[in-house]
């Protein structure tokens, strides 16, 4: 019991892990169609940014430029790169293949100016603190995460249902030509759509980076899974890919009870193809009953 | 919160997204001493040409990445021995050495295409490490009749890949037994291991598990994590709920220094002992490191060799690994000169690796000679201790 207790613990963190940079990518892909997979590479950025500014700054203000940065990079993709190539015709898997490209280029110029070690931030001595939770513990690191993407979670879903640009972004989602309509320019919705998702990313990236070092590709691996949330969270759902996160992260570490941690994500990908096949749509679309009735 | 959208285009794409990444789509490339040519200096088909004013050989390392740390030192070691092979007027007297490295992130699949441009480019003796890697491209290079020479990976299956296959640094079985010996001498009745599941992690259980369970000692519990992986506290976690005491580590890099700080941040004050490829600086800083087991491959090189590399690099040459691709590359010109002594007009893969055989024991710059049993050098093996963030020998 003591050993699941810790688990489910672990598991949280890597779930809050998962759920920012999932939470980023469907917020992004429901909004605009885009499969913006150089969500990975500010991701990256976020950390590597924040890891080449404690040499300027103090740790504080390091973390919060990087993700500001980071928020740039994410919305100067889409200014500069997609909406451009939308504008000449460029659509579906074009504009994944430009993003694809961006990511490659964006991970490369990290890792030439970056040099050969992994990027480390040095976030003090607060962050590896043991925080006892009764017989089980956590370092503070951790607990800030878990706080942090819950608070940033609430905070998306607040913005999103009860302001007006989160409205308009709702609105932009069903019919991109509705913000036209009521006299507001769609690209704003869309600047706001990436800076969102983009800050989400990059907050995950500078946990990253104190907690073992950024490196090259390790966005890519945490975006991998961050997909399979949104897909088993049900495409377009805010509050499906983020507790698909949590699920997933809460699962990847209790299976270690059972198997070797080889196969925990083996076991994962397996459950999910077998999900996407019942419920191509994810775990909300699921008939449980017609699944019943049918077994 | 549900905004509408269809899910084809994702589904199909995130499949495209994961084999592209899984392919490792992010190597990149550099060259050391110019850029990468068409063909390998003085090569042709059937290989280097004697008496060539330029020839090439190829480095294939992790120079970013977890694993970047060690691709620094082999970098280093063969570095140096080019140059001083230059400066000294070639080999043989008129024959430049040229190096060409390619970024392989210490990943199988970049390696291997790394691997085949060389081989296309007439290139007949390669550097490699890392085993997943090295293991990878062996029975490539016996197909090209390459020569692969192995200074830093230490899996024992490296022992078996065939005669183009040399390994400058001993396998990892005598380190193991070693440790595990040394550790059942100290009184150690019980471990629990953690290893990556790479070949170098793997072997490292299978030694150590068995060498420590033929000694007596029992094994209390074993936990796999992934290669090049961030987070190891679950698998610690459930490792500290077996109470061994001590903490086996079957690996290496930043995946090691990782395990290290993440072992003392879950609050478990167990030993920790690995062997020699965890002395790498990130760890030997990491004041989590203090007091943990090691085996060592004693590397002490002449005064004019530590001189020259501090010069260079601004810092003694600490790891063996240096001396093991320094080694690497002496013995390529050693054998090119002995080709073409023997009156060749060219010198293939082939010929350089039967005559590594003829020659059999090197000169090398650990001050003893090198001699290759079947294909991998025997080299001593110490016990030591990371103390004040330094390898020190132990008592």
């Amino acid at each position: 019991m003591d050993l699941f207790v810790q688990l489910l613990l672990n598991g949280l963190v890597a779930g809050s892990l998962y759920a920012l940079v999932a939470v980023g990518f469907a917020l992004i892909f429901a909004a605009t169609r885009h499969f913006h997979i150089a969500h990975a590479a500010v991701f990256a950025a976020g950390g590597y940014f924040a890891y080449f500014l404690t040499d300027f700054l103090p740790v504080g203000p390091a973390v919060a430029a990087a993700v500001l940065l980071s928020v740039v990079l994410g919305v100067a993709l889409v200014t500069l790169l997609y909406r451009p190539l939308e504008r000449r015709g460029g659509a579906g898997f074009v504009l994944f293949l430009v993003s694809l490209g961006a990511l490659i280029v964006i991970d490369n110029v990290f890792t030439v100016g970056l040099g050969a070690q992994p990027a480390r931030l040095a976030a003090g001595s607060w962050f590896t603190t043991t925080v006892a939770i009764g017989e089980w513990s956590l370092i503070a690191g951790q607990v800030a995460l878990i706080v942090v993407a819950f608070l940033l979670f609430g905070g998306l879903v607040t913005l999103l249902a009860k302001t007006r640009m989160g409205k308009l972004v709702q609105a932009f989602s069903a019919n991109p030509e509705f913000v036209e309509i009521v006299g507001r320019k769609p690209q704003v919705v869309l600047v706001v759509v990436y800076a969102l998702g983009s800050l989400l990313a990059a907050v995950a990236g500078v946990y990253v980076a104190a907690d073992t070092g950024m490196q090259p590709g390790l966005g890519e691996t945490f975006f991998i899974v961050s997909v399979m949330a949104v897909i088993i969270g049900g495409i377009g759902s805010i509050t499906g890919s983020f507790v698909a996160a949590m699920l997933l992260g809460l699962l990847q570490n209790v299976l270690l009870l059972v198997m070797g941690a080889e196969w925990t994500l083996a076991a994962i990908f397996v459950l999910f193809l077998v999900l996407i096949t019942v419920s191509p749509e994810g775990l909300a679309k699921i008939n449980f009953r017609r699944v019943k009735a049918s077994a | 919160m549900r905004v509408q959208t269809g899910n084809r285009l994702v589904v199909t794409v995130a499949a495209a997204t994961a084999a592209v990444v899984v392919s490792g789509c992010g190597t990149s490339s550099s060259g050391s001493g110019g850029g990468g040519g068409a063909a390998a200096g003085g090569a042709d088909g059937e290989g280097y040409a004697c008496g060539a004013d330029e020839v090439t050989i190829g480095g294939l390392w992790a120079q970013s990445g977890p694993q970047a740390a060690y691709g620094e030192w082999f970098a280093a070691g063969t570095e140096m021995a080019v140059e001083d092979i230059n400066d000294a007027g070639g080999i043989g007297g008129e024959t430049q050495l040229r190096l060409q490295v390619e970024d392989t992130r210490a990943l199988p699949e970049p390696a291997v295409v790394a691997f085949q441009g060389m081989v296309s480019d007439g290139i007949q003796y390669v550097l490699s490490s890392f085993s997943s890697q090295t293991l990878a491209l062996a029975p490539i290079a016996a197909n090209e009749e390459v020569v692969l020479i192995n200074g830093g990976a230490q899996s024992d299956a490296l022992g078996e890949q065939g005669p183009f296959l040399f390994n400058t640094i001993p396998l990892l079985r005598n380190e193991s037994v070693a440790l595990a010996e040394k550790l059942r001498e100290d009184g150690v009745g019980s471990a629990a291991i953690i290893y990556t599941s790479d070949d170098g992690g793997e072997a490292a259980r299978e030694n150590f598990e068995e060498a420590f369970t033929e000694q007596g000692g029992q094994i209390t519990g074993v936990e796999s994590a992934e290669f090049g992986g961030t987070d190891f506290r679950s698998q610690l976690t459930k490792l500290r709920a077996t109470d061994p005491e001590v903490l086996v580590l079957g690996a290496f890099g930043q995946d090691s220094d990782n395990i290290i700080s993440q072992v003392r941040e879950i609050g478990w004050d167990v030993p920790l002992a690995n062997t020699s490829w965890v002395a790498i600086p990130a760890v030997l800083a990491n004041p989590a490191a203090e007091g943990l087991r090691l085996t060592t491959i004693p590397f002490e090189p002449g005064e004019d060799f530590q001189q020259e590399y501090e010069q260079k690099y601004g810092e003694a040459p600490e790891s063996a690994f240096i001396g093991n691709y320094y080694d690497g590359v002496m013995i390529f010109a050693e054998a090119f000169e002995q080709v073409c002594e023997s009156g060749a007009e060219t010198v293939s893969g082939a010929a350089l690796a039967d005559a590594m055989r003829e020659i059999g024991t090197f000169d090398s710059v650990y001050g003893s000679e090198l001699t290759f049993e079947e294909g991998t050098a025997s080299r001593p093996i110490e016990l030591a201790v990371i103390e004040g963030g330094a390898v020190q020998p132990a008592e």
